[in-house]
């Protein structure tokens, strides 16, 4: 008999619209678009997190960056509608903001990296998981991860880009899941 | 199971309507389901029942497609691929609850 562990997954928003939509999928109009993102993460989500049977996945926490209010107030109602109506199309979803700061080049997150660390490492020690699914990429990620299973003794998953991944997050986590492009591509197929 | 009932083109098209007229009941509407489990409960109760499959099971399945009927009434997605995902989710659903496949 199997026994089913709680699994919560931790998006990191800009590397799944970024590496995987962006990059490998060459999609970028779903992330610009709430009905066609929830569509992807259903559809992303029933081939990879929904994917391991002795895994039921409970929670599902994006993390994404917003502009601040103070900074750009008609930038941050509208993308405060976005990730409002993101999270009315999916059950089981919570969407956590870091802030957007404007550069150069365009725009940076910054502190999302750190609320997905904070909430990882602290949901593991509340016990409200049993296997963390982790959908990223960045070293930043490696201490709490090393926290994670060291401290707790709880499971760490990655789901990744097999073209965008830091090494020495691989080499932290228990179940390496690579995302490659023919898998997207059937998923591209069915989002019109 | 599910994969050869034909399009609701009537139900599609008064939600393209509705949500023109009230987007936020249109969605309401779309997202509460039981107009997508009554097709479909309408139509397929026998085979359903025969797989041991309860009205509460299809909801829950068809409640979990929202984003993709949604998807679908936009024309973004396909009919087929949202009966198939349903299908998924049922089957899922009847490993859970009947503890073996239906």
């Amino acid at each position: 008999m199997i026994q089913v562990k709680k699994g919560y997954v931790f998006i990191d928003g800009g590397y799944l619209k970024n590496a995987i939509l962006r990059d490998l999928m060459r999609r970028k109009d779903i992330s610009d678009n709430p009905v066609l993102l929830s569509t992807f993460i259903k559809l992303f989500g029933e081939k990879y997190w929904d994917s391991f049977s002795d895994i039921a996945v409970s929670r599902i926490l994006y993390y994404d960056a917003i502009v601040p209010s103070d900074r750009d107030p008609n930038k941050h109602s509208e993308m405060l509608r976005f990730f409002k109506e993101l999270k009315f199309q999916l059950d089981h979803f919570d969407v956590k903001l870091g802030d957007l700061i404007p550069t150069k080049e365009g725009y940076r997150q910054k502190g999302v990296d750190v609320l997905i660390s904070i909430d990882m490492t602290i949901k593991a020690f509340l016990n409200h998981y049993d296997v963390a699914i982790l959908v990223a990429g960045d070293r930043d990620f490696v201490p709490a991860v090393n926290a994670v299973r060291e401290f707790t003794g709880k499971m760490v998953y990655c789901i990744y880009a097999y073209n965008h991944i830091a090494e020495e997050l691989l080499g932290e986590v228990d179940v390496h899941v690579p995302v490659v492009k023919e898998e997207l591509d059937e998923i591209s197929a069915k989002i019109k | 199971m599910l994969e050869d009932l034909e399009e609701p083109k009537e139900i599609k098209s008064y939600f393209v309507k509705l949500l023109k007229e009230n987007e936020d009941l249109a969605k309401a509407t779309i997202k509460q389901s039981s107009w997508l489990a009554k097709y479909m409960w309408d139509r397929k109760k026998d085979v359903l029942k025969r797989r041991r499959i309860t009205w509460q099971m299809l909801m829950s399945a068809v409640r979990n497609s929202y984003p993709l009927a949604l998807s679908w009434i936009l024309d973004k997605f396909s009919w087929k691929d949202l009966l198939e995902f349903i299908e998924k989710q049922l089957d899922q659903i009847a490993i859970v609850y009947v503890g073996e496949y239906a």
